[in-house]
């Protein structure tokens, strides 16, 4: 515990260099509405800098993490590492993502992408995302010994995830995030035991510990891929569940994928599902029917000799819907 | 007993016998006296919770697949409106490996210990055990039923998803946690 005492030591300074820097970062939630809230957490998020001690439970799984993230002039730089079981790790910059995977020896990259910000661009995405979801701000608590308010994104019926969120009333940053169901049970929850808020974040701490000589790395080829699928486009999503509409359509490799596959993308304005139509290898086999990851759910289907896989963090009927409807419209 | 109760177990002294529980180093019959307590008290089950998940991720020893997030929540709703003051001896509980409170505690201190009831309608006045989890996980932080070769493929959309999927939001506040959290060994 003495570390607790250290950083609570160390937050007292640096709450008060980031108070004063913190002027353009006026919090918009003062008041009872959750939208500010939520607005300010997905701002936090992106904009401080922060490292800590992450818990993942799901199901009977619990896992401890330890996440460093930097607010850099350039964009976010996160690493997070787990502290218990393979000491897998994930860092992200600006440029890319890179996963190193201990255990099958390997080492993914993929183009990252910067974190969008809650409602969204459009003034539209608010009104389509509460269609579908009540936002309500709830009661007040504490978590790792800092107040809290609760906000939560309740889902209106069973095609999608709800959010708990409980957001630091200083930094609004949310310290236990929860992904429920439809019923309000819990699908998996993250929380931090500890948490530092405010920098400097050093740069040693977002370099990668592991040793990555004998390697195999699984990189995204740069421009189009080589031989892009020459018919491009020609999948679609039949009967997608209420709400979900395509928002991106690409032909490209994936890490670790030895061939193009077309992905399509859906969203209901938060929540997402991505169709991947890939052609296996004899070795690599079909996977037909539904698998799970924490609140991940993936459906696999085959259509027409092609590999059709539904992902995303969505309950297993939404993934089985888009997946069973997925067809082939051009040939 | 039942005053300090009210208080919601914020006196020392319990915060102390507290954290001797989390550390397993109370007697078999102070941890009955300990555990009737928390079936009573909510707030200070909580307490003793997060103590539990603090500690243990402090110490970078977090038990695997040992913690059932969702079973405290369910004996909660099953456990008497109060716990008897003298808990009856709990008889054998067939085919379960619920162990009985002390002994559960000094056999396994990497195991988070969770209080279960037996399974089957809670009888009246029965005192809550204290059960090490330590058993074969349900959960998974695999994929589940797919093959190795499947598995990569899965694992890559999810990378590739991930970060398509910054759009929207929320998907996943800590999307990466899930691919580090990934463990094949089980």
């Amino acid at each position: 515990m003495t570390r607790s005492a250290e950083a609570a030591a160390r937050w007292g300074a640096a709450a008060t260099l980031w108070m004063a820097l913190a002027v353009p970062l006026a919090w918009a939630g003062e008041g009872e509405d959750p939208r500010a809230w939520l607005a300010d957490m997905s701002r936090a998020l992106r904009s401080l800098d922060y490292q800590g001690v992450l818990v993942y439970l799901h199901g009977r799984q619990l896992e401890a993490m330890r996440l460093v993230h930097r607010a850099a002039r350039d964009g976010e730089h996160e690493r997070i590492v787990s502290l218990n079981g393979v000491p897998r790790e994930v860092l992200r910059d600006p440029q890319r993502v890179t996963c190193v995977l201990p255990d099958s020896r390997a080492v993914l990259v993929e183009k990252s992408r910067p974190r969008r910000v809650f409602p969204g661009t459009l003034p539209l995405d608010l009104g389509r995302i509460e269609r579908h979801y009540a936002l309500v701000l709830d009661g007040h608590d504490r978590v790792a010994g800092r107040a809290v308010r609760i906000v939560e994104v309740r889902a209106r019926d069973h095609y999608r995830y709800g959010y708990r969120f409980w957001i630091d009333e200083e930094s609004r940053l949310p310290l236990k995030f929860d992904v429920v169901d439809s019923a309000g049970a819990p699908v998996e929850q993250m929380m931090f035991t500890h948490i530092e808020i405010g920098g400097p974040i050093p740069e040693a701490l977002l370099h990668p510990a592991l040793p990555r000589a004998g390697y195999t790395w699984y990189t995204e080829p740069t421009a189009d891929g080589g031989e892009a699928l020459a018919e491009a486009g020609q999948w679609t999503v039949a009967a997608a569940p209420p709400g979900f509409e395509l928002t991106m359509r690409r032909v490209g490799r994936l890490p670790a994928g030895r061939r193009p596959v077309e992905h399509l993308m859906l969203s209901d304005g938060l929540a997402s599902v991505s169709v991947y139509i890939d052609r296996p290898d004899a070795d690599e086999g079909f996977m037909e029917g539904l698998s799970r990851m924490g609140a991940m759910s993936a459906f696999g289907a085959r259509v027409e000799g092609y590999q059709v896989t539904a992902v995303g963090e969505v309950p297993p009927v939404t993934v089985e819907m888009v997946a069973r409807s997925t067809r082939r419209v051009r040939r | 007993m039942s005053e300090e109760g009210h208080h919601h177990g914020t006196d020392e002294a319990l915060l102390e016998r507290l954290s001797a529980l989390v550390d397993g180093e109370l007697d078999v019959r102070e941890t009955r006296v300990l555990v009737a307590r928390l079936a009573a008290d909510g707030a200070l089950r909580a307490r003793w919770e997060r103590y539990h998940l603090i500690g243990e991720a402090l110490r970078g020893r977090l038990p695997r697949g040992a913690l059932d997030p969702g079973l405290p929540a369910r004996v909660r709703a099953r456990l008497p409106a109060r716990a008897p003051a003298a808990p009856a001896p709990a008889g054998p509980a067939a085919g379960r490996r619920w162990l009985t409170a002390g002994l559960a505690l000094a056999a396994s201190v990497a195991a988070v210990a969770v209080i279960a009831l037996r399974g089957g309608p809670a009888p009246e006045r029965r005192a809550p055990e204290v059960a090490s989890v330590a058993v074969e996980a349900a959960g998974t932080t695999r994929w589940e039923h797919v093959r190795p070769a499947v598995e990569r493929r899965l694992n890559g959309y999810l990378v590739s998803h991930n970060e398509n999927a910054r759009a929207a939001v929320f998907q996943g506040v800590m999307p990466y946690a899930r691919i580090v959290a990934y463990d094949p060994q089980r």
